[in-house]
């Protein structure tokens, strides 16, 4: 199921209001359980047959998380910490790497059996929700949950349970038991989900049906410009696709009080690649840096040190988002860019003039989307060749098209991505007069309202609604 | 000021909510969207498979997407919004000042040179059959190609748009050569249009097909040939042995359908009648039908469509003039038959018309072999010159 539907949106989700803020606000523990039964059938629609999968990780997280609780002997702690580790990344290796060694070992001459798995639901962003819990216990960063069902809420939330963002424990802990949820939380999660759902149904679907056009289109029929246009829609599309999804679980979680973390801070305004991946994904670059990074040694060791925990992180992070070389290559190019900047052009860089730091970032983003997309490695390489005119010559009329197609798009995209919204309550914020308050006050709902209302039209009048990062 | 905003925030939010999902559950099922030309998601039976891959969900949400509160009303909405956004094409319909054309992907359900030519070999090899099946009792074979609007109006597309030109013509060459190869009868009506001075009016502004006029001087073309090549003698009506009448009704092309009928370019349907009437019977899937050729509104107020001419589709239709001097004629093919029908019953004692999409009664070849006709044509549009599959013939 996902928010961006009829089914979600008029049967899941006021079932779900009706039935929690029925349950009166003293009785927290009976809202909780209102909120994790729902999370649970929440992914039992998305199959029932990867259940099992996301019962034990809670199970197997709770017992590792008891175990590895301050206070235990240091032993005990160190299995409960590794046996979460193992279970979990075990699990990630057998769902979602399996086939991708097997078939790789086969072309090196092996005779294994290729599995055929089919990859449960949001299991790269529950397996680290649950691996940072036991991790943060072990390091005393957060204090064990004696209570199961609250480990459950925890990785099962329905908001974040799919596609992220990745919340910490430490983040949720206190208002798993203790939060309050009041009129002014659940409006401004309206109007922060609503704001995700037209960024989802206006932006991001719109963009996806070119890029998906563009990628599929045969080499010798993509012209440069064609392939420029679609690699531009891509860059859009997982942009306002994923932060869009992002912003409807922040806006869901504060409708019952949780309070997440934020995923993305208009990343295409970055001047550099290290900027870029410090305002996208916080939530993923952050569990890295944490738990894998400095584990590792971070910076503070010799630049040969330094190199390789980088190349570790990247190689990691490239294979987070899938079992294919196209996603390797993509760690792959972001370590060789952040690498660059480090220790090779970051200071020559800093001097340029903004404007061409700025397009040096989004080159190098644009670029990397296409190795992200492109099925597999001959396809990503033919989709740069058509880039660069090695397709269907320099131009053709597709490109025109499809700008004059989707002009009102195109400009919603380029204003939605950047802080138009900030730069607007900046100006507004210092203003006594009666209008500018108004505005401040008025204006972030009228536009929510006017948004679900052309996401209802987008809902209802098309097909093409599918979230990216579901397949992570 | 701050909490009124935020009380009014959720109430519309929940209102919201409450009015669409009542209105969702409340609304009348339907079973076909009319204007989108297509049969909407039935509601999902839940099995075992289906709740275990979560592709329930997904036919839930597809049947609740297709059955949405307001949705009719809010294509409508949508298509005005879009045509008041000037997009150049709207619901796959490219607008035009004098026309309404489909939208052709780029690099979409085309193949390249060589496997046009391996189609169209196999094409000619199966036409090349049927040929020989009718060449058997003494039969006559044409193979005839008719221009879709996009490969009529091709110039009329913006430059920026791709309008398979080089694939059409790709196609119809290919087609030729693999038919002249096995001595086929083959005649590419566009090319004959072309000569004619490519008359605007012979091609639908709003709809794939021809118009009467088209399919008029289509129906000349092809029996000047067949009467030149196969022998057999009948009349071929002339300008002077046939009337057109403009129907007063509105009429709505395939095109203007997907537009929800929201732009119109003001074309009328005709139907022919000839001077000197001609008696028949008709008889469809064997069953007796009036003795008439066009299913005409009921009033003037009624909408038209192609469905005019024959009265749509039918998987087997006969009308016998009862003039045993006459030859047969047996048509098979697109939906372009239809109009031309309408005219050719008029030269022959019986003409046979089958859909092969719908008729399954028999194959081609052996319904050939049973009723023997003494002529058989088959219409295909450019678009399936060289494809086997649903009117192409294959057994």
């Amino acid at each position: 199921m996902v928010f961006s539907s009829i089914l979600f949106l008029l049967f899941f989700l006021p079932a779900l209001l009706l039935l929690y803020f029925c349950v009166p606000k003293r009785f927290r523990a009976a809202r909780n359980f209102v909120l994790l039964a729902f999370s649970l059938f929440f992914y039992l629609c998305g199959g029932v047959n990867y259940m099992p999968v996301l019962l034990s990780s809670i199970a197997v997280n709770y017992l590792c998380g008891l175990l590895a609780a301050q206070g235990r002997p240091r032993a005990i702690r160190r299995i409960g910490l590794w046996s979460a580790c193992a279970f979990g990344l075990g699990m990630l290796a057998w769902f979602k790497y399996a086939g991708f060694f097997a078939e790789n070992l086969n072309a090196l001459g092996a005779q294994l059996p290729v599995p055929q798995i089919v990859l449960p639901i949001g299991i790269s962003f529950f397996t680290f929700q649950g691996l940072s819990y036991v991790i943060d216990v072990y390091r005393g960063n957060a204090a064990c949950q004696r209570n199961p069902l609250y480990v459950a809420l925890y990785v099962a939330l329905f908001p974040q349970l799919v596609a992220g963002p990745i919340v910490r424990y430490s983040t949720v802990e206190r208002e798993i038991t203790l939060r309050s949820e009041n009129l002014s939380e659940f409006s401004q999660g309206v109007v922060r989900f609503l704001f995700g759902l037209g960024k989802k149904m206006l932006l991001a679907n719109v963009m996806g049906e070119i890029a998906d056009a563009a990628f599929t289109t045969p080499p010798i029929w993509l012209s440069a410009s064609h392939a420029w246009v679609g690699a531009v829609a891509y860059t859009f599309q997982i942009y306002f696709d994923f932060s869009a999804y992002s912003d409807m679980a922040i806006g869901l979680g504060r409708m019952f009080g949780f309070h997440f973390e934020e995923n993305f801070n208009y990343p295409y305004i970055s001047k550099s690649v290290g900027e870029f991946w410090r305002r996208w994904h916080i939530s993923l670059s952050t569990w890295f840096r944490d738990y894998v990074y400095i584990p590792l040694g971070g910076s503070r060791c010799s630049r040969g040190r330094n190199i390789f925990n980088l190349a570790v992180v990247w190689l990691l992070t490239g294979f987070w988002h899938g079992a294919s070389w196209t996603f390797v290559l993509w760690g792959g190019w972001f370590l060789l860019l952040l690498l660059g900047e480090k220790f090779l052009w970051g200071k020559a860089l800093d001097r340029l003039p903004v404007p061409l730091r700025h397009i040096y970032t989004m080159l190098a983003v644009i670029l990397s989307w296409v190795l992200f997309r492109a099925p597999d490695l001959p396809a990503a390489f033919s989709y740069l060749a058509a880039m660069f005119g090695l397709g269907a010559g320099a131009r053709d009329g597709q490109a025109v098209y499809l700008l004059l197609e989707y002009w009102p798009e195109w400009i919603a995209c380029v204003l939605a991505a950047m802080p138009v919204k900030g730069w607007l309550q900046d100006r507004l914020a210092g203003r006594e007069a009666l209008p500018a308050a108004l505005a401040r006050e008025w204006a972030p709902k009228l536009a929510a309202l006017a948004l679900l209302g052309l996401s209802y039209l987008k809902l209802a009048t098309g097909s093409f609604n599918p979230f990216i990062y579901f397949q992570f | 000021m701050k909490r009124i905003s935020e009380l009014f925030m959720t109430v519309c939010f929940l209102g919201f909510l409450a009015a669409a999902l009542l209105f969702t559950v409340g609304r009348e099922p339907e079973k076909v969207s009319f204007f989108e030309n297509r049969t909407l998601a039935a509601f999902p039976a839940l099995t075992r498979e289906s709740a275990g891959d979560g592709s329930y969900t997904t036919q839930l949400e597809r049947y609740l997407d297709d059955h949405a509160a307001l949705r009719n009303t809010l294509l409508k909405v949508k298509t005005q919004a879009d045509l008041l956004l000037h997009r150049p094409v709207v619901n796959d319909i490219v607008l035009t000042e004098d026309r309404l054309l489909p939208y052709l992907p780029v690099g979409r359900e085309i193949v390249d040179s060589a496997t046009v030519k391996r189609w169209s070999a196999n094409m000619a090899e199966n036409l090349k059959g049927i040929q020989d099946t009718a060449a058997e009792y003494g039969g006559y074979f044409c193979y005839v190609a008719v221009p879709c609007q996009y490969a009529y109006f091709e110039d009329d597309y913006p430059w920026y748009l791709y309008n398979r030109g080089d694939y059409s013509q790709d196609m119809v060459t290919s087609m030729g050569q693999a038919l002249a190869e096995r001595d086929v009868p083959f005649l590419d009506i566009r090319a004959e249009f072309d000569a004619m001075g490519h008359p605007d009016g012979f091609g639908s502004r709003v709809d794939n097909h021809y118009t009467m006029e088209g399919a008029f001087e289509t129906y000349r073309l092809v029996m000047e040939k067949v009467a030149a090549e196969s022998g057999f003698a009948f009349p071929i009506l002339s300008r002077s042995d046939v009337t057109f009448q403009t129907l007063p009704n509105e009429y709505m092309g395939s095109r203007e359908r997907k537009l929800l009928n929201l732009v119109t370019k003001e074309e009328s349907l005709s139907i022919l009648r000839p001077v000197e009437e001609v008696p028949f019977t008709r008889t469809d899937n064997g069953n007796p039908s009036p003795a008439e050729i066009y299913q005409l509104p009921a009033s003037e107020d009624d909408l038209v469509t192609y469905n005019l001419y024959m009265g749509g589709d039918w998987p087997r239709t006969v009308i016998d003039t009862h003039r045993d001097e006459l030859p047969s004629i047996l048509i098979y093919g697109d939906s372009f038959t239809n109009a031309m029908e309408c005219v050719t019953y008029l030269s022959f004692n019986e003409m046979h018309s089958l859909d092969l999409r719908y008729y399954k009664e028999m194959s081609l070849r052996d319904y050939i072999r049973t009723v023997q006709p003494d002529i058989v044509v088959c219409i295909r549009d450019y678009e399936a010159l060289p494809y086997l599959a649903n009117n192409g013939g294959a057994d």
